[in-house]
């Protein structure tokens, strides 16, 4: 067991840092701040991020009360969004209103989408539309259906058809033309560039310490992980990049095997759940373990070509000369568990059977279950209606209800993000994932120590269900309650002050 | 000469003209700085420093004209105290919502929270902390400065101007305080003094 009552000198910088915060948090310092002020820091500023800031601070007059009434009108746009989605027939006139609103920013080309919508979407706003669209896949004559028809709410998006010759290679692929593979490799850039910098509404940085796993001390090192599962975007990034690569063999083998849907009678989610658009960030399900290696390999090799290509200067362990290699693969259970104990990842706080607490795996101990919960408790006081969103069990429910979920957290995305752009649209990648991924909280993929497949998921109302679920899974190597994320971490310990890249 | 306590009263009056100039001034002169430390020292997000250095200068563009600064000086250890503020404040906000961005604090509050008994409510003060703190405090200013700003990142260099000590002793003499420092404040939590 680790000595709790000593640091490591290793360690020190992180203290003192602590320190100085609370320090100069209370006291003022002039030499200590001149110091710090006087200091020339080589940093890029966003030129628009600086204006924005400055015009917040010189209208500054309401202060806090403009605050207080933003974050009012958007608490009743929200619940206003809320109550009118969840009325059916008699909310009919509104609805439309609202569905306005919602295709405005799903920027829906289809001529069905503007009989649908209402007056306020003129056809010039379509055209515009139009040309900001980048959709990418689908090479069909047929627009998809609307997805979400029984709500009158939310259509699919239609691609335009691209009428330009293509290879017949091309044309024989499920989900990429020309301009969808363009696209792609814009969002792949993206994402590189974010887990090359470790952005931390993405990925969340994890010191290296211990845990009691198995009632065993084990030293975890430090490492990256995703803050949520991959996304539908970023595994159709992937395909698309195997068919940029000419693995057409590969991206055949790794795609979703979305006909698990109805194994729980959700044809239209089948239909709709990776190849619609509007469902760009949330978890993608269906994929088994294989493909689930084989993303983590490609995410591999790309940012270790990117660390090289990108930034060469970043990439040098000090003092070494020798570029860092970063390894990408599914998380450990011991990593969650460390990094749940940790509270650097948080477990939803939902009644029922949770994998990690289960008594016959023995994994954690009870301090683990109480530190666990303290976290949460702190948590609860910032719950958001979508963070509540986490903890349902979708196990069991109709199609529709499910999508009435979905459905809710993309319009509480598209109001918190005003997104007036192309949802699909590169730039706007990561687009306020977290509504997504916390609606569409799935159970996960991961390995135990010993490298076994075991799956890491709560919020099951009995161990039954999961049972249940996990039988489906192994039928059919898939299910729609079944995601991974990645854990990243450097092949090589780097230096105490950075230990990442 | 550069009145601070004259800008700081302009921005108060009911003027939008002068309101924007102090803005500026203040940006140019300061935010842009405190920009540069949190992202390069602090390794906050673009987002976050943004946030950061807003609100920073809101509250003292809201209260600065409260208060008689001697000098720039005096102004600067004001404003530098209240970004420090909002950065703890930040630090803290993140672990509560289980998104952390650096390993600072986490590894000596993990520490503290094993050792409190969960049913209790109140966490006491870090034994780390505390024993740091007394370590530190029987070394000279300029040692107490190296450490801290060299857990900074900041350059051997740059703090040998700040501590008046030649720049290539620096990392030896910073080698042998963090031994120093950690043995004692390992000595000190072992007694539990």
């Amino acid at each position: 067991m680790k000595d709790l009552t000593s640091i490591h000198e290793n360690e020190l910088d992180g203290a003192l840092n602590a320190l100085f915060l609370e320090t100069y948090s209370q006291k003022e310092d002039e030499g200590v701040a001149r110091f710090c002020l006087e200091q020339e820091y080589n940093v890029t500023i966003n030129p628009k991020k600086e204006a924005a800031m400055l015009a917040r601070l010189s209208g500054k007059s309401g202060g806090g009360k403009n605050i207080l009434w933003i974050v009012i009108g958007l608490v009743l746009l929200v619940g206003s969004s809320l109550v009118l989605f969840t009325g059916k027939e008699d909310g009919q006139h509104v609805i439309n209103t609202t569905s306005s609103t919602f295709e405005t920013t799903s920027h829906s080309a289809s001529e069905q989408t503007q009989t649908v919508s209402s007056s306020t979407i003129t056809e010039e706003k379509v055209e515009e539309k139009k040309s900001l669209s980048t959709s990418p896949y689908v090479v069909t004559d047929k627009f998809t259906p609307p997805v979400l028809d029984s709500f009158g709410i939310a259509k699919a998006y239609a691609p335009e058809v691209n009428n330009e010759p293509m290879p017949e290679k091309e044309k024989e692929l499920p989900y990429f033309n020309k301009a969808g593979l363009e696209h792609f490799a814009k969002v792949k850039e993206k994402m590189l560039q974010k887990l090359l910098k470790i952005d931390d509404l993405l990925y969340a940085k994890t010191a290296p310490g211990s845990t009691m796993y198995k009632n065993t001390e084990v030293i975890v090192p430090p490492f990256v992980m995703a803050n949520f599962p991959v996304t539908n975007l970023e595994y159709k990034t992937f395909l698309a990049d195997l068919v940029m690569q000419g693995r057409f063999e590969d991206m055949k083998k790794c795609l979703p095997n979305e006909t698990v849907w109805n194994e729980y009678g959700c044809p239209t989610l089948a239909k709709n759940y990776f190849s619609n658009e509007m469902y760009n960030d949330f978890p993608v399900v269906n994929i088994d373990l294989k493909a689930s290696m084989m993303y983590c390999e490609w995410l591999q090799i790309e940012i270790n070509e990117q660390l090289v290509t990108v930034s060469p200067k970043v990439s040098k362990v000090k003092g070494g000369g020798k570029r860092k290699q970063l390894l990408v693969r599914l998380p450990y259970d011991y990593e969650w568990i460390y990094a749940a104990d940790a509270a650097y990842a948080l477990i939803p706080n939902c009644t029922g059977y949770n994998t990690i607490y289960d008594p016959s795996e023995g994994l954690v101990d009870k301090g683990f279950y109480k530190r666990t919960s303290q976290v949460n408790k702190i948590d609860k006081s910032k719950e958001t209606p979508i963070d509540k969103l986490s903890d349902v069990n979708r196990f069991g429910m109709s199609e529709a209800e499910m999508i009435e979920i979905f459905k809710k957290a993309i319009n509480y995305k598209n109001v918190k993000s005003k997104s007036s752009g192309n949802p699909a649209e590169p730039a706007l990648y990561p687009d306020n994932v977290e509504a997504c991924c916390l609606a569409g909280h799935v159970s996960e993929l991961i390995k135990s120590k010993e490298g076994e497949l075991k799956m890491r998921g709560c919020c099951w109302q009995n161990k039954d269900e999961y049972l249940n679920m996990l039988s489906v899974y192994n039928k059919n190597g898939a299910s729609p309650f079944v995601g991974f994320r990645v854990l990243v971490m450097t092949a090589e310990r780097g230096s105490d002050k950075n230990p990442f890249w | 000469m550069f009145d601070i306590n004259s800008i700081l009263k302009n921005n108060d009056l009911p003027n939008g003209q002068a309101k924007k100039e102090t803005v500026a001034l203040l940006y140019q002169r300061y935010g842009k700085k405190l920009y540069g430390y949190a992202i390069t020292k602090w390794k906050l997000s673009e987002d976050d420093s943004w946030e950061l250095v807003y609100k920073t200068l809101y509250k003292v563009m809201d209260v600065g004209h409260r208060y008689q600064f001697n000098d720039e000086s005096k102004f600067t250890g004001f404003l530098f105290k209240i970004f420090i503020n909002y950065l703890r404040n930040h630090y803290r906000d993140k672990k509560d919502k289980g998104i952390v961005t650096t390993d600072l604090l986490e590894v000596h509050e993990k520490i503290v929270n094993d050792r409190v008994d969960s049913e209790q409510e109140q966490v006491p003060e870090s034994p780390l902390m505390r024993c740091l703190q007394k370590a530190l405090a029987i070394l000279e200013d300029w040692q107490r400065i190296l450490l801290l700003m060299r857990a900074q990142d900041h350059s051997y260099e740059a703090i040998s101007k700040y501590v008046e000590r030649p720049g290539d002793q620096l990392k030896v003499y910073h080698m042998r305080l963090k031994k120093v420092v950690t043995e004692k404040t390992n000595d000190c939590m072992n007694k539990n003094e």
